[in-house]
Order: C-alpha cells, then structure tokens, then sequence
C-alpha cells in the first residue's frame, strides 16, 4: 500500500538564500545535507538554496523507506523529482555530490523540465572495473567489504551508544543520536544505499543526458580517476569538464572557495 | 617521551595529510607492523588502507572529521606491504588540516563483529519470515484479518491527515456450505484458491485484499469513490461466473459495499462500523437474491 507523504517533511527539506534562481544540493552517500554547509556561504546572497536528504539519509522520514525504491538510483531521482514537483520548481541548477550527479542524471532525462544545469561534484558513473573498457577503481570483492564493514561499524556505534540503549523506550533515543552524529550508517537504509551506488553501472545514461553539464573533479581522489571524469565528458554532449586544483572526493567541504569558482564560471 | 619509547607503543601511529592524504610520519611499531618505511615520498592512504575502507574513510570519516575533528572507533582494514589484510579500530583527531591517527590491530574483535552480523543477518530473515507469516491467512496466502486491521487503521491515519476516497468491498461466496458438502472441503478449498488469485489479479498495488473469515474476502479499494465501485465489482462478478462448479454451474458470489467518507474519520471505532456498514450491505444483496453487489 502506498501512501503519499508530505514531501517536504519525508526528505527535511530546507530552503534558504535570495535569489530568482534556484540551486538544488543533493548530498552524497554516507552523509546528510549538512555536507553543504561550507558551500552555502557562496550563493546565499544570490541564490534560492533548496537542501534535502534522501529517505534513509539524515533526518529524512525513515518511515516513508521502500527497499524497493530505494535499492535502485532511480528510486532516489524520484525524491528529487518530487521535491521540484511540490516546491513547484522548474529549470534548477541541480549540484549533486559523488553518487548524487548520477541520480540527478538520471531526474534530469526523465523530467527535463525540472533541470535546466547539471553540475556534478567529484562524478562516476560506475565504480567498478569493467576491463578492457572502463575502469571504476573497484573490484567486486571491494564493494562488497565495504558493505560488510558498514555493518561492524554500526554494530561498534551501537555499543558505544549502548548505556542509552538500555530498555524500549531509550531505544529512540539511541536512534536520534546515532543520526545527530551527521553520518548515520543504520545498515537497513544506508546498505541498500550503498548497493545502489557502488555496484550501478549507469555509464549508458550519459549519451542519452541532454542538459549542460558541468564535471568538477579533482587531481587526486581516492575513489574517481581522473580517467573517470574524461571519459564522462566525452560521453555528455553538452558538458565541460574542470579538474580542479584540489585534492580529496569532498571538494565543496575542503575546498569550497574553488568549488563555488568553478561553479560561478560555469553559470556565468 | 622520547621516540624510542613512542615507537615501542603496541600502537600504530601515524600523521597524515587531510587533503593530499599523504602519511606524514609515523612511529616505528606502525613501520614495523605495515613492513613500510613511512620516509618514502608519495606515501598516501591508499598504501595503508584496503580500497573498501577508502571508500569508508572518504564518505563517513572525513566529513565528520571535518565536522566534528575527532573520530573515534572505526573499523577499517590495513593493508601491509606484504599484502596481509588486518582488521583495526581507528581513533582518528583533525588538528589543523593533519590527521593524527591512534590504530590497533583488531582481528579477535573482528572475529566476534563478524560473527554478530551474521547472527543479525539470520535474526532479521527470522524476523522477516515471522512477520510475514503471521500477517498472511495459511490457505490463500492473502493478508488475514489482523494484518488488514493494522494496514487499514495506517490508511485511517493518513486519511485524517488528507483525504483519500477508499471503499470496502465485502465479498462472500455464494452457497459455499453447500459447495463443501457436496464437492467435499478439498474442492472448497480449492474454490477459495481461485478466488483468491482471481481478487489479486483484479486489484491494483495500491488497494488491500484479505481473507476476511470461512468464505468472506474484504478488499479496501484505495482513491476509490462509491459511484466507481460498481465497475469494479461487475468485473468481479464476471471474473467469478468464469469458475464452473462441477455440476456445471456458475460460481456465484455478493458483494457489500461501504465507502469511507470525510466525516466519518472522527469516529475512533470507523474501521469496525464501516465494515458492519459493508455487511449489513451484503445481507442485503443476500436476501435479494445473491449474485449482485449491493452498495451500502
């Protein structure tokens, strides 16, 4: 039985900033919308801000969680979409952390209408190796450690936060602090997440991604080659492609001045 | 303390760079132990670390790092020069833009976490399993009456927050005594089965379908007004004429039928009352001769 939820409340959406033009920031896996904090200071003054977290992220509605929709990226775009559909937005600029350009990838070929730029932080289309053709970083083996480690570490979460544990009805405020703590990796959400981002091979999407798109990448990031944002402009028609000066898979929070240049040139 | 000493802690310590991840230095029992010199130039975290716990590291522990400045208790994999993988537990501090990191090797305590995710694993299928068995009626595999309450009483919920249209249809088989007492149970069974299966195929992902009681099948249509229900039911109804007795005859069934509206969602006890609304609307069909659908 599916029921409709307020949107808004499902996937704590936050709007802040002035401007007539709006910015979506999609955070990426393992976090919240709280990632873009050190961004925000950058287009506040000049841009509508719409933050959000996906159903199973942050301090979204876990209530609202369908492990089928959300075992697939495109059970994820359909958040973003909604959320353009009831704040009534149309031609956003979609900013999309890692896993979350894809998802916007995937809203911006199903709507449109919803996405007038895409821009992606620190992209992959696929992160496994699929020799001789393209090669993501990961061997399955990887992937599937890194499943097994977010589960022991929940499980070393848990007993850190056992003393308020203790007994039923502590039990919720357990869960509240473990999700205070910015990254929560309660197994049941953030497994399915995990699975969709990192064993997806979404490269076939990009020939078919019509919007202008920008790819911001950086000289070295442990999880995206630089092979890995060639291959993905050459692949978008409408796409420049920027290797910034920067190090590290989170640029807009270790280097957001540099984020918000780039981005700048880009709109303008 | 002198270096001596601080190389003697059973502990592998070791500075690197936030940005560039680049191990900085470290002390001579995490030298020892990842069997690296940690003077070779272009030393990175991914020399240390298995490519599972990169991933790790870049979407949970450096946000919070960067956040929080200290990290406590993660679960990693090393990875020496050998090639050996050693499960560990990092406390990890930002001071700066270098990270200063406390490791010990773990792998009894991996043993034990290995053996606690597994035990969880097969609670959670266990759990799932039993869930999902005693929300399911044995024969027809549809929700039974319990499961329909508690799904029903969600839509309730939901429907007090912002109005949806939903009908019940109550569905009971004609003369089933008798189909049992001359085609023995078996073959009873067998005529609920497929009207079971029939029900499903008719209904959309949205809507409920229950075994209600002995022959009785409740179905809640979801954003369904009243005036539609007969569309529904008349394909039921013909859905149900398909079923041949084996005296040749058509299986018959009546249908009662309740909507819920706007003003009936004050009433705590809705649910029951409009269910007797839906029966009351079947004894009718009933007396008027079955085979129709009555509308309550």
């Amino acid at each position: 039985m599916y029921l409709e939820t307020d949107i808004i409340q499902r996937n704590n959406v936050r709007v802040t900033g002035k401007g007539e033009v709006t910015l979506l920031l999609a955070h990426g896996f393992g976090c919240d919308q709280r990632m873009w904090d050190y961004l925000i200071p950058f287009f506040e003054e000049s841009y509508k801000i719409v933050l959000f977290d996906y159903v199973g992220c942050g301090q979204s509605d876990l209530n609202a969680f369908d492990k089928k929709r959300y075992s697939q990226l495109s059970g994820y775009a359909k958040d973003v979409e909604e959320i353009c559909d009831s704040l009534a937005l149309s031609n956003v600029i979609f900013i999309g952390h890692s896993v979350s350009s894809t998802i916007g990838m995937y809203a911006a070929i199903e709507r449109p209408d919803l996405i007038g730029k895409l821009i992606m932080v620190c992209p992959s289309p696929c992160f496994l190796n699929l020799p001789p053709d393209y090669m993501g970083g990961f061997e399955k083996e990887d992937l599937e450690e890194l499943i097994n480690l977010m589960d022991k570490n929940y499980l070393g979460w848990a007993s850190y936060f056992a003393p308020l544990a203790i007994g039923e009805g502590n039990g919720d405020s357990f869960k509240q602090e473990l999700e205070s703590s910015f990254c929560s990796t309660d197994p049941s959400y953030a497994k399915p997440f995990a699975k969709a981002t990192f064993f997806a091979d979404d490269r076939h999407l990009l020939p078919k991604l019509t919007t202008p798109t920008l790819i911001l990448q950086s000289q070295d990031d442990t999880l995206v080659s630089v092979e890995v944002g060639q291959y993905m402009h050459k692949a978008i028609e409408h796409s420049v492609l920027n290797v910034l000066e920067a190090k590290g898979h989170c640029l807009h929070m270790t280097t957001p001045e540099q984020v918000a240049c780039a981005i700048e040139e880009f709109l303008d | 303390m002198r270096q001596v000493e601080v190389d003697n802690f059973p502990c592998l310590l070791f500075v690197t760079h936030l940005e560039s991840t680049q191990v900085l230095s470290g002390n001579g029992y995490a030298q020892q132990f990842l069997h690296i010199c940690f003077d070779e130039l272009s030393l990175t975290l991914t020399d240390v670390l298995s490519k599972a716990s990169l991933i790790f590291y870049e979407s949970y522990v450096k946000p919070i790092l960067i956040n929080n400045g200290i990290f406590t208790e993660v679960q990693l994999t090393l990875i020496t020069r050998r090639g050996d993988r050693i499960p560990a537990v990092a406390n990890i501090r930002l001071v700066g833009g270098t990270l200063f990191w406390a490791v010990y090797p773990a792998e009894e305590r991996d043993k034990l976490y290995q053996e606690l995710v597994l035990a969880r694993e097969s609670l959670e299928e266990k759990t799932e399993e039993l869930t999902r068995l005693t929300r399911l009626d044995p024969l027809t595999s549809l929700l039974n009456r319990r499961a329909l309450n508690t799904d029903l009483t969600k839509i309730i919920t939901f429907m007090r927050r912002k109005y949806v249209p939903v009908c019940l249809v109550l569905i009971d088989i004609d003369y089933f005594k008798l189909i049992n007492d001359n085609f023995g149970h078996e073959y009873g069974d067998e005529v609920l089965l497929r009207l079971a299966s029939m029900l499903t195929a008719v209904v959309r992902e949205s809507d409920l379908v229950a075994r209600w009681g002995g022959e009785e099948f409740l179905v809640a249509l979801y954003n369904t007004h009243l005036q539609d229900v007969q569309y529904y039911c008349d394909r039921i109804h013909e859905a149900v004429h398909k079923i041949r007795l084996p005296n040749s005859k058509k299986l018959t069934v009546s249908i009662g039928v309740a909507a819920i509206e706007p003003q009936d969602l004050g009433d705590k006890d809705v649910i029951a009352k409009k269910i007797s609304k839906a029966d009351d609307a079947l004894y009718k069909a009933k007396n008027n001769g079955r085979n129709q659908t009555q509308l309550g």
